[in-house]
This record gives structure tokens, C-alpha cells and sequence, in this order.
């Protein structure tokens, strides 16, 4: 068994009548015989941290401020609540709950790397809003959970997950893909469209750089998980009513790893270029590490 | 070509913010903690390329010290290494040129109580994964996925027969074996990466082999070490 690239992993699933989330579970136990429960189980702990690490964003403030960024979730969560926003309340939370997950990152609090550390906050933002609204179960998360990995994986195995290797396109853009991807699954998308809608996530960021001020999963890390939700919903719901990628997502994945062969090493993850590189961007760099 | 777990995907969970300079840190940390085995009293970080010049934004220091003190990579106490460490752990970190390494490389020396030392240099080489590089003096590539044997023993012939007719005895399948030496006939080492959970009488029995001088070994992972500090 394979992660090799969606049509092949559509193919066997329709020849063996199975869904992509009992082909997960079969990779696993194929690649290092890791049982059915014992999959569950770190799945079911990962989905609590997950959970936890967005409660923690918006209402533990006790582990302090970023090295540059202040804890602002809770101040968009509450707007969001109360109701009058531009972008909706259901957009505006998950937003929020992105944004939560990267200041406990930041804060050095408790995180499931999705596929990494600095764009953690997308995945768990879009399954738990997609849990609010649709009154999702939590086997039903769990599931969703092993379809995005899958994604991840085949993006891991053809382009790149590393913001020093592809840029944040390869970071946020995949979280974005991972969490449209699953979230087409569990809202009964077919199997097509679960890839079409990763398809949409991935393309809508790519060409995006890793530029980190003075090097820190800061600025713009933060922001660009919230920009990874907005746009992992849109994608999701482009899909549910039947708005299609035109490209396939393994072609998508094969363009994405040929930009980021391209990027100049500047734009990943070096903190040298881009944003890093602007004029305040020097200067917090400066304020931070030459004292 | 390479297969990834669903689980190098989603996962691992740690403590951020940065998988390679505090997940892997912490990880190389621990994993030089269990080669020394023994807990370390006095320990010095010499730090290299990316770790020398980004480790504090990253905590860096403290997921390496958080490691060393048995702390791992998941454990909110990696936050409070220094203060853990204070009265306990003497410790210093340095910048320091390590030659052609990787640039997320970090060498360890760490000493015990009795003055008993060990060097063991490690890299974080993304995606919270760890390798250890070298131990001692020796190369070696040990990234802790399997229960791991370093075996220091003689240069002479048979040793490997040896050593693998008692894994065949207790019904331990080898995965993956690897021998290194410095000068023929004097030390050798070897690394070997075992399928199995390996138990405390089992390397009694290694160990009591002629011509091994010394046993390390690595328990898999993220299974605990019995020489916590904290």
C-alpha cells in the first residue's frame, strides 16, 4: 500500500470497496504493523490536545506574550461572538481558534504538529468549528483526522511539509489542504471530492514564502494560520456545492514542489527575505537579539 | 523511497514553538540522557549553525536541558527547565563551530556525580525528528525509532557471531546492525536496532561476554529512562 498519489488510492479503494479512512488504517498497519486501537487511541489523544490547545489560546493568558506578538484570539473571538462582523461568526471564530492554537505555541504550550508546529493551528481550528456547526461526533473527527494525514502524506511524499524546503506554502498550505481534505470527508463528500477540495486549499496558497521575522514562528506565521482556516472553509464549501478543482490534486502537488524548487533561499524559513527583510522587520530582529 | 506515517504527519505533539529547535532539541537532549544512563550532574551544550545563532527565540536551551533532565518533548515542564535544573544540574551552553555537521547540531557533555563523563552529539534534522550522531569519539546514526544496543567490545573475529547467537537465543530479530571501529584490533562498536522491547536481563547477558567491554542501550522513543533528574 501506497501514499503515493490519489488516483491510485481511489482506484484501490473503489476495487476493494473500502473508504479512505480504512485506507489509512491499512497503510498503517502495512508500514509498521500498528493495530486498528492502537491508530484510534493516538488519534483520540492527539484530537484531545488539539482541543485543549485551543481552549488554552482563548482563555489562558497566564503563560504570557509572544517575543513580538501579543495574545489577540481572545479579542477576535470576542468579536466574533457578538455577532457584527465582516467575514461571518463561523468564519471569524474558526479564525480565532487558528489564531489561539499558534499563541500556545508560541507561549511554549502543548501542540499537535499538523503537518508542523508553525502552521498547528489550522487544522484543529477547521475540524472544531466544522464539529460546532454540523454536530459532528467525535468518532467522526477521528476519522476526518486519519483522511488529513493522508493528504499530508502525500504532499510529504511528492512536494515537501518543510517551510525550509517548499515556504509556507508547503506549511500553511498544506495544514489548509489536510483540513479541507478531511473536512469533505466527514461532512460525506465522495472521495473525489474530499481531493478536489485539497486540490482548491493548496492552490489558493501556493507560491506562498516562509519569511519569518527575526525567525520566530511569529510574524506572519500567526496570521497565516488564520488565512489557512478561511481558506480551508472556502474550500470546503466551494466543494459542497459542486465547485470542482479544474487541475487534480496530484497535478496540484507535482506544481506546488516545482515553485518550491524554484523559491530562492531567502524565502524559506532563512528569516532573511520577504517580511523579514522590510524595514520593521529588521528592526524587531535587532531589538530581539542584539541587546 | 521513503513512506511517512500518518503519524509524522499529524503529530507529534510537543511543546512549541518550532518542531525542529525545541521538539528535536528536546528529543536529542533525551536521547543523550539514556547513552549516559546514568543522572547528569554537570552537563555542557556547545551549539552549532542555526541552533547557536535562533536558540533562545526557539527555546532551544531549555527543551536541550529539559531533555537532559528527563523532560521530554510533550512535557509542559520543558517551559521551566532552568529553574528545574537550578541546585540540581549545573549547566552552561556555548557557541561553538562543530565543522561539517548539520546546522541544527548541539554537542553534550554531560558528567555524573562520580565524575563519570560521555559526549554525544546530536542533530534536528525537522519535523521533530532527532538523530544522534556521534558518541564519544565514535559516527554512529541513531535516531531512538527501535530499541537500540551499542556494544564497545574487542576487534577480533566472532564478536558479531557472538553477540547475534544470544539475540537469537532470547528471540530478538535484529533490524538494523552496524559496526564501527577506529584502529583494527583495538575498539570496536556496534549499533543494533531490535524489533523487540528489550529487558534489563537480557544486556546482563551481553554484557557478561568476553571481550565486551562496555553495553549501552536506548529504550525506543518516547519510553522513559531510569536516570531522571527531575
Amino acid at each position: 500500500m501506497q501514499m503515493r498519489s490519489s488516483v491510485e488510492i481511489i482506484e484501490y479503494c473503489h476495487e476493494h470497496h473500502m473508504s479512505l479512512f480504512e485506507y489509512v488504517l491499512a497503510y498503517e498497519y502495512a508500514l509498521n504493523g500498528q493495530t486498528r486501537e492502537v491508530c484510534m487511541q493516538q488519534m483520540k489523544g492527539y484530537w484531545s490536545i488539539m482541543r485543549d490547545s485551543v481552549e488554552k489560546g482563548l482563555y489562558d493568558t497566564s503563560k504570557g506574550q509572544g517575543r513580538i506578538i501579543q495574545r489577540k484570539a481572545q479579542d477576535v473571538y470576542q468579536l466574533a461572538r457578538q455577532g457584527q462582523t465582516a467575514s461571518g461568526t463561523t468564519m471569524l471564530k474558526a479564525v480565532a481558534y487558528g489564531l489561539a492554537v499558534m499563541e500556545v505555541n508560541i507561549t511554549m504550550g502543548h501542540i499537535v504538529a499538523a503537518p508542523t508546529a508553525g502552521a498547528s493551528g489550522v487544522l484543529p481550528a477547521v475540524f472544531l468549528s466544522l464539529q460546532e456547526n454540523f454536530g459532528l461526533k467525535d468518532d467522526q473527527i477521528i476519522e476526518g483526522l486519519f483522511v488529513a494525514g493522508m493528504i499530508g502524506s502525500i504532499v510529504a511524499k511528492n512536494a515537501s511539509i518543510s517551510g525550509a524546503t517548499g515556504g509556507c506554502q508547503a506549511e500553511v498550505g498544506t495544514g489548509a489542504a489536510m483540513a479541507a481534505g478531511g473536512g469533505v470527508y466527514m461532512l460525506g463528500g465522495s472521495m473525489e471530492e474530499v481531493f478536489s477540495a485539497g486540490a482548491i486549499a493548496i492552490k489558493n496558497l501556493m507560491g506562498l514564502i516562509c519569511d519569518p521575522v527575526a525567525g520566530l514562528v511569529e510574524v506572519p506565521c500567526q496570521k497565516r494560520n488564520g488565512i489557512g482556516v478561511a481558506n480551508s472553509l472556502m474550500a470546503i464549501d466551494l466543494v459542497r456545492a459542486k465547485m470542482y478543482s479544474y487541475i487534480p490534486f496530484d497535478e496540484v502537488v507535482q506544481a506546488m514542489k516545482e515553485v518550491g524548487d524554484l523559491m530562492p533561499a531567502c524565502h524559506r524559513e532563512t528569516g532573511i527575505g520577504g517580511i523579514a527583510n522590510s524595514k520593521t522587520g529588521q528592526q524587531i530582529r535587532k531589538e530581539i537579539f542584539i541587546k | 523511497m521513503k513512506q511517512y506515517s500518518i503519524f509524522n504527519i499529524i503529530g507529534p505533539d510537543m511543546i512549541g514553538p518550532s518542531s525542529s529547535h525545541t521538539a528535536g532539541a528536546a528529543k536529542i537532549g533525551f536521547m543523550a540522557l539514556k547513552i549516559f544512563g546514568m543522572p547528569v550532574k554537570r552537563v555542557l551544550f556547545e551549539l552549532h549553525g542555526s541552533f547557536s545563532e535562533t536558540y533562545q527565540g526557539h527555546g532551544t536551551d531549555k527543551a536541550l536541558l529539559a531533555g537532559v533532565l528527563g523532560i521530554q518533548h510533550n512535557d509542559e515542564r520543558l517551559r521551566d527547565a532552568f529553574e528545574l535544573a537550578n541546585g540540581r544540574v549545573n549547566y552552561a551552553f556555548i557557541k561553538q563551530d562543530l565543522g561539517e555537521v548539520h546546522p541544527n547540531t548541539v554537542r553534550i557533555t554531560m558528567e555524573d556525580e562520580q565524575g563519570k563523563s560521555c559526549v554525544v552529539q546530536g542533530c534536528s534534522i525537522g519535523g521533530a525528528h532527532a538523530l544522534i550522531t556521534k558518541i564519544d569519539d565514535v559516527d554512529v546514526e541513531i535516531d531512538g525509532a527501535y530499541d537500540t544496543i551499542i556494544t564497545v567490545h574487542k576487534d577480533q573475529p566472532g564478536m558479531v557471531a557472538t553477540l547475534s547467537r544470544i539475540f537469537a537465543e532470547e528471540r530478538i530479530n535484529i533490524a538494523y546492525m552496524k559496526l564501527y571501529r577506529e584502529t583494527r584490533g583495538h575498539h570496536a562498536i556496534m549499533v543494533l536496532e531490535v524489533d523487540e522491547h528489550l529487558r534489563s536481563e537480557q544486556l546482563e547477558k551481553i554484557k557478561q561476554q568476553q571481550d565486551v567491554y562496555k553495553v549501552r542501550w536506548i529504550s525506543r522513543g518516547e519510553e522513559k529512562c531510569k536516570c531522571e533528574v527531575v
